[in-house]
């Protein structure tokens, strides 16, 4: 299986998925109004992804910002690891952005995934 | 031929209420996204804590979708406003875009059912519309942006309908919040 890359723009963020580490990273910021468009070969990234994945899967979210609209999209990234053994999500957040912890908090809750919190540096 | 002293008028006023940023005209997504870029641009430049940056411009980016996704085009109406601005202690993010007065009332239910809630109230329907949105598969994020929001702000939305003819009405809104936040 071929890993993914995607370079951001101004609406899109950074995406890298690769399938021999087991290492999902989106970074950046995530504005766009059409998500779901943006996401949906991520989102057949993934399906094909959890057909073989490798023993460990960390999710790395290291967004400094999204819209509403992109949170839905993100929890179904989540939702898709729901069930499946050893998934981190390291979830960033600058250190003084309460806002976002709290966020990554509350999709801890909605997924039931295994969250570690982390600040940029 | 308009007079030229109406343009410096414009522009003192605009002054006087330290208007940040300010649209006037069509929001699609194409024109959402440069207005957003400005916005972006304007608010680094003029409001100095990243706090209070970020607020902005998250309510200003939920505030500029909501209009172009969600409002049907009105070719009679095409056009809407948007503007940052600050009054004492406050920023302010405010829009104003014709919608058919059939959904006026559907609108309203929703604004005030959002601003009866308090903090923790709107997190647990913030959670809630995650769950159904994505239940339904929907792709339409059901008054999402607007809890959004109310949450950033920490503040009631304010809002007024005004009936322009028969079919149609003009939503204004508006969305503030402290400059410096409150400390708990």
């Amino acid at each position: 299986m071929e890993g993914f890359i995607r370079t951001g723009s101004p609406e899109t963020p950074d995406i890298s998925l690769n399938p021999i580490l087991g290492r999902l990273e989106f970074s950046g910021k995530s504005l766009p109004e059409d998500p779901a468009t943006f996401f949906k070969p991520i989102l057949a990234w993934i399906d094909e992804y959890l057909a073989y994945p490798v023993s460990k899967t960390d999710i790395e979210i290291k967004l400094d910002y999204f819209n509403t609209a992109t949170s839905l999209v993100l929890m179904k990234v989540f939702n898709k690891f729901q069930e499946k053994k050893n998934v981190v999500v390291h979830w960033y957040h600058f250190p003084e952005d309460e806002d976002m912890l709290e966020s990554g908090k509350e999709f801890q809750v909605l997924s039931k995934l295994n969250f570690e919190y982390h600040e940029f540096h | 031929m308009k007079s030229l002293n109406s343009i410096y008028e414009l522009h003192k006023k605009l002054e006087d209420d330290q208007i940040i940023i300010a649209y006037e005209g069509e929001l699609n997504p194409q024109i959402t996204n440069s207005v957003l870029t400005l916005t972006e641009k304007n608010l680094d430049k003029k409001i100095p804590t990243t706090q209070a940056r970020r607020k902005a411009f998250h309510i200003a980016v939920e505030c500029l979708q909501n209009i172009s996704t969600h409002s049907e085009k009105i070719e009679k109406y095409p056009n809407s406003i948007f503007l940052i601005g600050q009054e004492g202690d406050e920023f302010f993010v405010s829009s104003g875009n014709v919608i058919n007065s059939d959904k006026v009332d559907s609108l309203q239910r929703r604004l005030d059912q959002i601003n009866n809630l308090d903090k923790e109230g709107l997190k647990q329907l913030h959670m809630q519309v995650i769950k159904e949105s994505l239940l339904k598969q929907e792709s339409s994020n059901a008054g999402l942006g607007l809890i959004s929001i109310a949450r950033k702000s920490g503040k009631k939305i304010g809002y007024q309908f005004v009936e322009m003819d028969s079919e149609n009405s003009f939503f204004s809104f508006q969305a503030s919040f402290l400059k410096e936040p409150e400390t708990v």
